[in-house]
């Protein structure tokens, strides 16, 4: 069985997972799956931005972006739960693209500070607009536009297939190849003819898109929202972790990934959780020997294996930093 | 009463802070082109250091600095050796999230041994303060600035005038030249890091009797210093100092004359990042560098 | 192998799913979500130390059980985030199916525990001894299973107004210093509210932010105005700074008024003799006279004793939260014993005809502006003095029932 046929192999299964649990699934696996969509979402939105070479430090700014339009849009417009959701995709396109705008030709760690700049000073609008967001105070969702449990978990488990067929289709087409070259070296890609600004705005509206799709329904769910939670950077570093864990870079690295993290994160919250200050602790350590030991990820500790088990089978190619 | 006096004695205070604040993150961002997520940790870990030095064994927290300073080094050392070292030529985003690791483990450490209860070393000087004509000055202020002020220079002039600070210009300069030159360019790697962290530690040491100290002090901290470090230049400290000084200048200057102008005043430090990097995305003083 | 991992990993989601399912019924299940990591890990701290106090002392009055039940306590960490306790909230009901919840405790794990909480028809009774933010209050509506056991925000203002007025006498002028942060935010307009209706002038109304480096621009401004009363309106941290802050600035204000602080430990702690002279309100503070209950002596022994009980595991001052959590708790248990039930229906009923005398004072619970269940929210105003070996205390000024000394102006 060759690579490919494993991959699309690996969708299928993942993608009938996630769309039956919401169906089928008892509540707590439910709950896992909702979370767990959640991250796969932002993870493969984040590793969209970081395979163009653009590292974002602030996707919590989409991510909170789009929790304040979905709260905003249904409790002052009364806008239904799917109008509410695309209100939050386009803000996140917008805000996106424009970013990308603004950037410019900012890189690396420059580029990545800005993006966190942006989140915070999000942050501190929704902070200082008390009348509109409900400041520091925090709002709720108007109970009344709560679409019901199932419609959001399902919600989100589409949410994360979209996006996973969105990057899916992205690795199978040209643009692919504009991106690992932006990647490497931007200046030589545009000598090659690639118009880099063009293919930032892109990448960044559809990133920020996603991520702030997620922040919208994430909002339904949770129902209530504060400056502090929605810009909060654990979504950012989350969001971060997950594709770095999985294998940066590729396409099922950020979803497996997200499995990890979150199971990871249940698995020290439920038996350390009773103890203070240790499952964060254990979480911090995690991240640490992981980087450290497995910097291709799990993805890539898995494709070690493999190759060492199976040496007839053809070379798996290894995802490139 | 004309306030303007007032405006310009306390800017010049913060100023001061900050400066200490952002160079230990300067100097390590400058030499080894990692941004320590844990930075902030360090401050937060000298600032601990202190108040146990005055609460448990009686010393002033001025009195502890020099010591906390050293074994902020030797920390630093460690962390490099142990963890640090091993990412140097990975990309960004490993630095990135192994800092915040260690950053995350190192809080939560704190929470274990020290619990999340908030501190503040009560020394004297700490509440203690006089008029200068119209001028109020807070001692533990002035004094904060004093020490800020000493450790400044004396890392400039490390940098400018000893052998090994000449060095750690040059590979901050360019990595591969200074290899050539016969440089050990990762003792000097060690070094920096350990420096820059000892400059953490004393700014923890100095803000034990201002601030509130908390097992999450660090990472606002964090978060200016990058600020003040971008607006100054990469790898500048005179950058650094000026940055420092624009933050303090404008934030004070907000918070007086604006209405709610306080609140306010923490989203200048990201407008003004914003607007420099697409202005003038070396900073004020900074050296051309591809990240 | 690779396939193989992925069907391994689902397969055991599902299998954990199911297995939590199907679990006796022979147990008494408190739900606690507690923040025991993350910022608010001091509150978490506390709630948990306040339930684990209050099933130590059950099982030592009354034994292992509750009603032939066992007891059991499920901790759960909040990691102080929102997500999170969504979650939470949503296991304890769904999976877990807890009878009884009691906590959050910071102010927005608290409001985000809230939606969850109210979406699920069969929801178990929710008691919070923590969350002051009317947010909540609105938010959770007249609902029949909700039992706040703490005080709502313009209990504060309301109590210290009464006291000010009664102490310190008509027309002053208040300079009003408040937060960017939830607990400023949560306050301010029923602060606003209470003093203007109390007649008093506000001379000052500063808006700071949290984790401010310094604040001494908002100080300055207001020495300008020369106030008679400093009414501070931030959370512990900033008020740790602030307060240092304001005595070094010399703003020669006789009353300073903190009402989130100034009975905390933690704050007393951290600003040593800047603590003179603040004034603060509260439900509990060390030293308050309540008798122990007639019925329950044991359970609910004398404020006096009950610290004391306190002091002797713990080895520290019990705070606000620790009484509150520990109180709730033993209320649930009675409740279960008393109807030897947990069905919801029963439980409310009980609860809401009970009546101890509890080291948190009166147990009754009332209706509050919108909330049907409220207790615990009676409000103490209290001065910190130096005694005379260099000590502080919690002088009680108001109620004068209580009082224990009287008002004195500040010095510095």
């Amino acid at each position: 069985m060759n690579t490919r046929t494993f991959g699309l192999l690996l969708g299928a299964v993942v993608l009938i997972v996630i769309l039956s649990i919401p169906v089928f699934g008892s509540p707590s696996a439910v709950d896992i799956t909702f979370r767990t969509c959640s991250l796969i979402a932002l993870a493969v939105s984040w590793n969209l931005m970081a395979s163009a070479g653009l590292i974002s430090l602030g996707h919590s700014a989409f991510f909170g972006l789009g929790g304040y339009v979905v709260i905003l849009s249904a409790n002052l417009l009364g806008m239904p739960f799917w109008i509410s959701l695309i209100a939050s995709l386009a803000a996140g396109a917008l805000f996106g693209s424009g970013l990308a705008l603004i950037t410019g030709r900012l890189r690396g760690i420059y580029f990545a500070i800005t993006t966190l700049a942006a989140s915070e000073g999000l942050r501190v609008i929704a902070v200082m607009l008390p009348a509109l967001t409900g400041g520091a105070k925090g709002a709720f969702l108007d109970a009344k536009y709560y679409p019901g449990t199932f419609t959001v978990n399902m919600g989100m488990s589409l949410a994360a297939a979209v996006t996973c067929l969105i990057a899916w289709r992205m690795s199978q087409s040209r643009i692919h190849y504009a991106f690992r070259a932006m990647r490497a070296n931007e200046g030589a890609a545009q000598m090659l003819g690639i118009y880099p600004l063009k293919f930032r705005c892109a990448i960044m509206a559809v990133s920020g898109a996603v991520a702030s799709l997620v922040g919208g329904i994430e909002a339904f769910h949770g129902g209530y929202l504060d400056p502090a939670i929605a810009f909060d950077l654990h979504i950012t570093i989350t969001s971060q972790i997950a594709p770095i864990l999985g294998g940066i870079y590729t396409l099922s690295g950020p979803i497996i990934g997200a499995v990890a993290t979150v199971f990871i994160g249940d698995a020290t919250r439920l038996s350390l959780g009773h103890i203070e200050g240790v499952s964060l602790l254990v979480f911090g350590l995690i991240l640490v020997f992981s980087i450290l030991y497995l910097p291709q990820g799990i993805r890539g500790g898995l494709s070690d294996l493999w190759r060492r088990r199976s040496a007839t089978a053809e070379p798996t190619k290894m995802a490139k930093p | 009463m004309d306030l303007l006096p007032q405006v310009f004695s306390d800017a010049l205070l913060l100023a001061g802070l900050y400066t200490l604040m952002a160079v230990g993150l300067s100097l390590g961002f400058g030499v080894l082109r990692i941004i320590n997520f844990a930075q902030g940790e360090m401050i937060m870990l000298g600032a601990y250091g202190a108040f146990w030095g005055l609460t448990l064994l009686g010393v002033d927290p001025i009195i502890s600095l020099p010591v906390l300073v050293v074994a902020g080094f030797a920390l630093g050392w460690l962390i490099f050796r142990g963890f640090v070292a091993k990412v140097l030529d990975a990309p960004h985003i490993n630095q990135i999230l192994l800092t915040f690791g260690l950053a995350l483990a190192i809080q939560h450490i704190a929470i274990i041994l020290w619990s999340g209860n908030a501190r503040s070393a009560t020394t004297a000087y700490a509440t203690e303060s006089a008029f200068v004509g119209d001028v109020l000055v807070v001692y533990s202020r002035l004094i904060a600035f004093a020490i800020a002020t000493i450790m400044v220079v004396a890392l400039i002039a490390w940098l400018r005038w000893s052998e090994t600070g000449r060095a750690t210009r040059a590979v901050a300069e360019n990595r591969a030249a200074a290899a050539l030159m016969g440089i050990d360019v990762d003792r000097i790697y060690a070094m920096s890091f350990g420096v820059s962290c000892a400059l953490s530690v004393a700014t923890g040491v100095v803000v034990s009797f201002i601030l509130t100290i908390t097992p999450f002090m660090g990472f606002p901290m964090l978060i200016k210093s990058i600020a003040i470090v971008i607006l100054g230049g990469l790898g500048s400290i005179a950058g650094t100092v000026i940055g420092a000084f624009v933050l303090a200048f404008s934030e004070t200057f907000v918070s007086y004359y604006v209405p709610d102008g306080a609140g306010w005043a923490e989203g200048i430090a990201f407008l003004l990042i914003i607007g420099i990097l697409i202005l003038r995305p070396r900073g004020i003083l900074g050296q051309t560098v591809e990240t | 192998m690779r396939k193989a991992l992925c069907l391994g990993t689902s397969g055991l989601l599902i299998a954990a799913a199911l297995s939590f399912a199907a679990e006796a019924q022979e147990t008494f299940k408190i739900g606690a979500p507690v923040s025991i990591s993350g910022r608010y890990v001091a509150y978490g701290v506390q709630g948990k130390n306040g339930i684990e106090m209050a099933v130590d002392v059950w099982k030592k009055v009354r034994g292992d059980k509750v009603a032939g039940r066992t007891i059991e306590v499920l901790f759960r960490d909040t990691q102080s985030n929102n997500a999170i306790t969504v979650s939470l909230m949503n296991n304890f009901i769904l999976t877990d199916k807890v009878n009884v919840i009691i906590g959050p405790d910071g102010s927005n794990v608290a409001a985000a525990a809230v939606p969850p909480w109210k979406k699920i028809e069969d929801r178990p009774i929710w008691l919070l001894p923590g969350g002051s933010s009317d947010v909540i209050e609105k938010e959770v509506g007249p609902d029949p299973y909700f039992f706040h056991t703490y005080a709502w925000s313009y209990y504060y203002h309301e109590s210290n107004l009464k006291a000010l007025k009664a102490l310190v006498g008509p027309n002053k002028k208040v300079a009003l210093i408040y937060s960017d942060g939830a607990y400023g935010r949560a306050h301010i307009d029923d602060a606003r509210h209470y003093i203007k209706e109390a007649g008093y002038e506000i001379v000052s109304d500063e808006l700071v932010r949290e984790g401010s480096a310094d604040f001494n621009p908002t100080l300055a401004k207001i020495r300008a105005r020369r106030p008679d009363i400093l009414y501070v309106l931030v959370q512990t941290n900033d008020a740790i700074q602030l307060t240092k802050q304001i005595q070094a600035s010399r703003l020669n204000v006789p009353y300073l008024i903190g009402t989130a602080q100034a009975q905390l430990p933690e704050w007393q702690n951290a600003v040593g003799e800047s603590q003179s002279c603040w004034t603060g309100v509260t439900t509990w503070v060390p030293g308050l006279s309540y008798p122990a209950d007639k019925n329950e002596p044991k359970l609910f022994p004398s404020a006096a004793d009950w610290e004391k009980a306190w002091m002797e595991k713990f080895k520290a001052v019990p705070e606000f939260l620790e009484v509150g959590y520990y109180a709730s708790t033993i209320l649930t248990l009675l409740a279960v014993e008393a109807t030897k039930s947990t069905d919801r229906e029963v439980l409310k009923k009980w609860l809401e005809e009970q009546h101890y005398q509890t080291p948190l004072g009166d147990s009754k619970f009332i209706k509050s502006r919108v909330a049907l269940h409220q207790t615990f929210g009676e409000m103490v105003v209290f001065q910190r003095q130096k005694k005379a070996d260099g000590t502080f205390e919690g002088v009680l000024i108001y109620p004068e029932q209580i009082a224990t000394g009287k008002l004195k102006p500040c010095t510095y």
